[in-house]
């Protein structure tokens, strides 16, 4: 059989032929670090016994948002209650179909971003970039090295593992396919199995960015960039950036500082991008996060509008086109029916533009760069005098025409009171139009809904201006992963319970009561000594808001991986560096190994790090995948109320079962307790959420003082907010040294009344129970 | 009725609109009702009346709890809402006050949007428990629900439920929408599953024959009946078969030709379920057109009143 490798036949020395990967003696070497684990690139089967097991404890509960399947041509079949599909599929296993098709669009969409940037930079650079996360890095990749068993070196490297990426997400989407899987335990495992995938495709993707854009390598000190809709220079060309995908900024960037243009013209961003635009230039301006991109590019600011890709409003051709601010778009995932003129003389796209194009598609970022700076330069002039958000009086004339149908209302996803506002606008107050700018997330149901065609957001935010144009605030720039140094401090205190967790604030943050829930969120467990992190749209969610004493969180709070801190990550993808940082404890603080190994890895986080990831305004599929990533490496997650339409929450019931854990120290099953409570969760609101959170993290591994800890904060925020001692509190307490000390006659009390008696701490908790006659792990 | 959030349409399957009528009765049928109050709650004060005047035990989801000992309404159980629901769900779990599972769940203030869901999973997944919305706007997911109502109209409401549970007796009718219904006969089926034989036939045109449920000072077959076994359940009649020796003076009597005696000897009439566990009529729920209807209001005719 030959193997893979690089010959070279005698006599044809200028011919080369490769079968397969070729391995240097560079390579080699290197795969000596550490003995290969037992499940090396996993595909679906390798880490079932995992799912089952996870799903043992924490089983699906389902609530469909729809009881019908549509998906082929047997349909539509209803569902509902005990009826089969066509296709023998009943209403379980169809809603954790739909979970895993969620999951794996949102997989696709961080994979297919991973792809972009990753083919990008090393179009850049060269496939042998080298990938160096600074001197205080050692273990770079902690997700590559657990799931495929490699140390990506170079930016080639990286290719290698999105080989892998894309492989798995063909299997896992085509098990969706009408007349494949059949039951719900078994989508679930699948959809868990793709959002680990997720996550390494995330790390995929920032890893490159870090090593492609020179962005910072884990800095706890990260700048402060300004944010907010009044931060920007209006007397300067505006160039707004928006999605995820950073080569097109980080180009334009590049772009200006080469002609000497850099300070005459304001580089902005919403959603991901912004931050990652920050994290190459701390003078770009972060306008805010997704739910801010309709009021923004409602008030007409902007004289440049520039779309990449994920979670951007498919309407905004529409949009800007009654701005009159061109619209770029660069990639392929957006096209709006758009010319490609990536060969196209780029003087001639401008005059194009000037003459009334309504935009472009420029694919190489390197073209559009000069487009979109030249566009931004020649068209602010022209659009100085253009009037976009309706004057106040024309606000109230608007309100005038509104019939009270209440229709607006209905329309809208959170049920705000836009009626109410509109009734009192007629009278000439805008205050209740202004109150709306928070809650609101300008999805334009209400107007579309609406039969007198009442442009309700552009009056939202004119009735706003006061707080949108006035108010500025500042944000850290994304600081990339967790430094090894940081893990040693942090690690035996995790472990333990000292700091009484890890609360990671992810995702969308536009439920349901705005950005602010997630910024007193943050507050409340950064005042508590909690490591609290946050990436994306959350991450920027926590700049908008100001303490007591008038400090962002920011400024308020330090940035490093430690109690207190309130770290800003970096984007969505950058959040897999919090899933590193966990693994990482296990690495570095327990020396478990991580190649290949990933079930012993979650086992540990599951069980001994107490962590909590909370996407609290949870909206897009990215966000199933990064929560049910989590999920999988044994990270418990809370969703906001809109979360319960994700349709499935994995919960556990701990009056209905008994817990079981494996003492691997004492070697038996022991009575566990339930700590995770839930994996899954969808809050009602912020205050049961924080509550949640807080309980959340208290693991089977604490020590005394460290569960008196997580159990004083736990007992303090529900005394807080639902003023009694929280009715479960026995269930999480082993012995009278876990109560703390200065409520403790008090839970001694409830105690009695709970019947509770005191029970063996367990020595070194696990999930896994070695096989019959096995020896344990 | 297009549900309140009007995009939520869950599918086939949707709730009533209930009457004031329909959920007093529902709530006074319940063995074992629940009330699980939300955080959009603005009717507390009506919700504390409600659960102490029934004794209906009550679950605060979210952070409402503290709102409601403030009020000095105290929850029996505090728990999310999705945690209740999975609950509920479970047919091992024996209830708030340990004395089974309960039979009606009653949500009220639940966010409309995740009430919509929970309602979902026990629509799809809990058959045993029947669920009545109390939040203002339309809930397809509910078994019943209140329609879409303005906040005045929402008071007027609470208002009437608060009077029809006060009173002993109803005035009940029935009737079967003749365009919708396609002569299945699944409410015959239905009929005879709860009730052992059905009380319900369909006519030579195979369209149910419903009973009119006539005030029962007025009704024809219990003035016929010899020995008064069709007797008074709050305002509905129900034959009791230990008295009923079939002679067949009722089935005489009716004029809408429903009660019979039936091969077991003794007279049958429907009683839209009062005699059992059921809280909405096994007829009504099993017709999968909706054309079967009832009707409960507290409120007699005039005609009544004289007699
Ligand atoms: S996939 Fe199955 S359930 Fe869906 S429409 Fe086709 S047959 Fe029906
Ligand atoms: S734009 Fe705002 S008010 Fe209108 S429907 Fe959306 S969230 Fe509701
Ligand atoms: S059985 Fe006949 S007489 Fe008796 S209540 Fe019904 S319709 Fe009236």
């Amino acid at each position: 059989m030959i193997k893979d490798g690089r010959f070279i036949l005698d006599g044809m020395e200028n011919v080369v032929i490769n079968i397969g990967k070729v391995t240097t003696e560079e390579e080699l070497a290197e795969q000596e670090w550490e003995p290969m684990g037992p499940t090396p690139k996993p595909g679906i089967l390798s880490l079932r016994n995992w799912d089952h097991r996870l799903l043992k404890d924490f089983p699906p509960s389902y609530a469909p948002i729809c009881d019908m399947c549509c998906l082929c041509t047997y349909g539509k079949c209803d569902l509902t209650g005990d009826r089969k599909g066509a296709c023998g599929i009943d209403i379980k296993a169809q809603q954790a179909r739909i979970v895993l098709i969620a999951c794996c669009i949102g997989t696709a969409a961080h994979a297919g971003h991973a792809n972009h940037v990753l083919h990008e930079l090393i179009r850049w650079h060269g496939r042998n970039h080298p990938i160096d996360m600074g001197p205080y890095i050692d273990v770079e990749a902690p997700i590559i090295r657990t799931v495929v068993g490699t140390i990506p070196k170079t930016l080639g490297d990286l290719e290698d593992v999105l080989g892998y990426v894309n492989q798995q997400l063909v299997h896992a989407v085509s098990s969706a396919h009408t007349g494949q899987e059949g039951s719900y335990i078994d989508f679930e495992s699948k959809a868990l199995h793709i959002s680990m995938i997720d996550n390494l495709a995330k790390e995929v993707a920032d890893i490159a960015q870090i090593a492609g854009f020179d962005f910072p390598k884990g800095d706890p000190d990260a700048a402060l960039v300004e944010f907010g809709f009044g931060a920007v220079d209006r007397t300067k060309p505006i160039i707004v950036f928006i999605g995820h995908y950073p080569a097109v900024s980080v180009a334009t960037i590049d772009y200006m500082e080469e002609h000497g243009l850099s300070d005459k013209m304001e580089v902005c961003g919403i959603c991901c991008t912004a931050i990652e635009t920050s994290r190459y230039r701390a003078s770009a301006k972060v306008i805010g996060p997704l739910s801010m991109q309709h009021f923004f590019v409602r008030s007409g600011i902007a004289d440049v509008l520039v779309l990449d890709e994920q979670c951007v409003r498919t309407d905004l051709l529409e949009q800007a086109q009654k701005t009159g601010a061109p619209l770029i778009l660069t990639t392929d995932k957006i096209c709006y029916n758009l010319p490609d003129v990536t060969n196209r003389n780029p003087d001639d796209v401008v005059s194009d533009l000037l003459n009334g194009a309504p935009g472009v598609l420029i694919s190489d970022p390197l073209k559009a760069a000069e487009v979109i700076t030249k566009i931004a330069l020649e068209i602010k002039p022209k659009r100085d005098n253009l009037k976009h958000l309706p004057t106040e009086e024309e606000v109230v004339e608007y309100a005038q025409t509104c019939t009270e149908c209440g229709w607006c209302d209905r329309a809208c996803p959170h049920s705000l009171p836009v009626r109410e506002a509109m009734v009192a606008a007629k009278k000439g107050d805008l205050n209740k139009l202004s109150d709306l700018f928070s809650p609101c997330m300008s999805c334009g149901r209400c107007e579309s809904e609406c039969e007198r065609d009442i442009p309700v957001i552009s009056m939202i935010v004119k009735a706003a201006q006061d707080i949108a144009f006035g108010e500025t605030y500042t944000m850290r720039a994304g600081r990339g992963p967790v430094l090894d140094t940081e893990i040693r401090k942090v690690g035996a205190p995790l472990v333990l319970g000292e700091i009484p967790g890890i609360v990671a604030l992810v995702g969308c943050s536009n439920f349901p009561n705005g950005e602010v829930e997630v910024a007193k969120i943050a507050e409340e467990f950064a005042k508590r000594n909690y490591i609290v992190v946050a990436t994306g749209c959350s991450a920027m969610a926590m700049a908008m808001y100001r303490c007591e004493d008038g400090q962002t969180l920011y400024e308020k709070y330090s940035g490093a991986f430690d109690a207190g801190g309130v770290v800003n990550i970096g984007s969505c993808v950058a959040n897999a560096h919090i899933i590193g940082a966990a693994i990482k404890v296990a690495a570095i603080f327990a020396r478990i190994p991580l190649r290949g190994n990933f079930e012993e890895i979650a086992d540990y986080i599951l069980n001994k790090v107490g962590a909590c990831g909370v996407a609290w305004g949870a909206m897009s599929q990215k966000a199933a995948s990064i929560g049910t990533g989590t999920n999988r490496w044994g990270v418990p997650v809370i969703v906001g109320p809109h979360g319960s339409k994700y349709r499935r929450a994995l919960l556990s019931n701990k009056e209905l079962s008994e817990w079981e854990l494996y003492d691997k120290k004492a070697k038996e099953v022991v009575p566990g307790e339930p700590a995770p409570e839930h994996l899954m969760y969808p809050a009602e609101t912020m205050e049961e959420a924080i509550v949640a959170i807080a309980k959340f993290c208290i693991r089977p591994s604490d020590n005394a003082k460290g569960r008196q800890i997580k159990l004083f904060n736990y007992v303090d925020l529900y005394k807080k907010y639902m003023g009694t001692l929280p009715p479960d509190l026995h269930h999480f307490i082993r012995k009278e040294a876990d109560i703390p000390i200065t409520m403790k006659s008090e839970i001694m009390e409830h105690l009695k009344e709970a019947g509770w008696a005191p029970r063996k701490a367990i020595g070194d908790p696990s999930r896994i129970e070695p096989a019959e006659g096995g020896a344990s792990a | 009725m297009r549900a309140y959030q009007s995009a939520n349409v869950p599918g086939p399957h949707v709730g009533k609109v209930a009457s004031s009528g329909i959920i007093a009765n529902a709530i006074k049928k319940a063995m074992r009702p629940v009330l699980i109050i939300g955080s959009d709650i603005k009717h507390l004060d009506w919700m504390r009346s409600l659960a102490e005047e029934m004794d209906i035990p009550t679950v605060a989801t979210a952070h409402i709890a503290g709102a409601m000992r403030e009020n000095g309404f105290n929850p029996d159980r505090v728990l999310g809402a999705i945690e209740i629901t999975n609950l509920l769900e479970s047919p091992k779990w024996t209830g708030i006050r340990g004395e089974g599972q309960h039979d009606l769940a009653i949500f009220a203030g639940v966010k409309y949007y995740l009430e919509a869901q929970m309602l979902s999973a026990l629509k799809n997944f809990a058959p045993h428990i029947t669920t009545i919305t109390l939040s203002p706007g339309y809930q397809p997911n509910a078994d019943l629900s209140i329609p879409n109502l303005n906040e005045g109209e929402f008071d007027e409401l609470l208002a009437k439920v608060t009077d029809a549970l006060s009173i002993e007796s109803f005035r009940y009718s029935q009737t079967v929408n003749l365009i919708k219904c396609t002569e299945c006969g699944d409410c015959v089926l239905a009929c005879e599953k709860e009730h052992g034989i059905a009380r319900i036939r369909l006519s030579e045109k195979q369209v149910p024959v419903l009973c009119l449920h006539c005030l029962p000072d007025k009704a024809k077959c219990a003035a016929a009946c010899e020995v008064d076994a069709i007797r008074d359940e709050s305002g509905i009649l129900v034959v009791d078969s230990e008295l009923c020796t079939g002679c067949g003076a009722c089935e005489e009597a009716c004029p809408a030709g429903h009660i019979y005696v039936g091969s077991d000897g003794v007279a049958h009439k429907c009683t839209l379920c009062v005699d059992s566990e059921r809280i909405i009529p096994a007829c009504v729920t099993a017709c999968r057109d909706g054309a079967m209807m009832y009707g409960v209001t507290e409120k007699r005719k005039k005609t009544a009143k004289k007699g």
